[in-house]
């Protein structure tokens, strides 16, 4: 499985082997979904929590052109540092052939962890149906993935600025199951609910592990969505929530942002460079 | 206005994410087990 430009860790190549938990992490948290330092510390601290619920990392990133399921601390640092191109389907292999740095989002993580034989990997929220589809066809590649690769994937709901109701719809037409995870409704992200119903409800990991085992025994096509809601005394306040998405949209109206670029607008998403990216507090994260 | 939301988003953000690799990891875990 191995290759000049699709690297498995030892560590996590071993605990594949022989049948041991692993979970695959994503990259762009790191260097555009949260500013310096904070991308850095949360990326550590996602790799301890799988550890400490018994499982292997394989935090997933490219570095000089070959792709790496399970970098090392250094590795992790190293793409922190570098002006690291955010990848998805459509410019891996263009990254990868130019040998540069890039960090996986869900869409790109989502093939290496099938392709590397990890059946479930852990993000925030994914992409989906982008506010003014109708009018942009503006969807993330993230749909398409989920519904391709064989990969269980842990999320809170699709990020908070999307089309919330298309784009579940959207799931719902790519047969991509959705379970939610002590939930009957799809969460929104920095909210636990939205309205919006999930396929079926499980009360317990255990419990979505054998409907994931079920899917894969009997052969159905693509990936799982596992909708986790935020942790009760982590979630927005409503008000604090639906005025802080008004303001950031109206920001984006009154700054001339249409279609596409609402999205990394009302992200503060600052490009590539780790001293563009750090924002500071008053950076959203949506 | 926009000072906590910041400051309340990267809270946020920072629990789901852990939330989500712990449970993906007990997911996990007990694929093993069914197999």
């Amino acid at each position: 499985m191995t290759s000049s430009r699709f690297i498995i860790a030892e560590h996590v190549a071993a605990a594949l082997a022989a049948g041991r938990p692993v979970v695959a992490l994503e990259t762009t948290l790191l260097t555009h979904g949260l500013p310096p330092p904070h991308g850095l510390r949360v990326a550590r601290g996602l790799e301890a929590a799988v550890w400490e619920a018994g499982a292997t990392p394989a935090t997933i990133g490219i570095l000089a052109g070959q792709v790496h399921v399970g970098l090392d601390s250094h590795g992790i640092e190293t793409l922190a540092a570098s002006n690291a191109v955010k990848v998805n389907p459509g410019n891996l292999a263009a990254v990868v052939a130019a040998g540069i740095a890039g960090s996986t989002t869900v869409a790109a993580t989502a093939w290496a962890a099938a392709r590397a034989g990890i059946r479930v990997f852990a993000t925030g929220g994914i992409g989906g149906v982008h506010r003014g589809a109708t009018e942009t066809g503006d969807v993330s590649a993230d749909l398409a993935a989920l519904a391709r690769h064989p990969v269980a994937v842990v999320c809170a709901g699709a990020k908070a600025i999307l089309d919330l109701p298309r784009t579940r719809e959207a799931l719902e037409t790519l047969g991509v199951p959705v379970l939610g995870l002590g939930t009957d409704e799809f969460p929104a992200f920095y909210r636990r609910s939205s309205g919006l119903a999930v396929d079926a409800r499980c009360d317990s990991p255990a419990e979505a592990a054998a409907a994931i085992e079920a899917h894969i025994a009997l052969g159905l096509p693509g990936g799982i969505l596992v909708a986790n809601p935020i942790p009760g005394e982590h979630e927005l306040p409503s008000d604090l929530h639906d005025q802080a998405l008004a303001t950031a949209l109206a920001d984006a109206e009154v700054a001339g942002v249409r279609g596409r670029a609402v999205t990394p607008f009302c992200s503060n998403e600052c490009g590539c460079s780790p001293a563009k990216r750090a924002c500071g507090p008053t950076r959203r994260c949506w | 206005m926009r000072l906590l939301t910041g400051e309340a988003s990267l809270r946020a953000n920072e629990a789901l994410l852990v939330s989500n690799a712990h449970v993906a990891a007990q997911i996990a875990v007990a694929l093993t087990t069914l197999r």
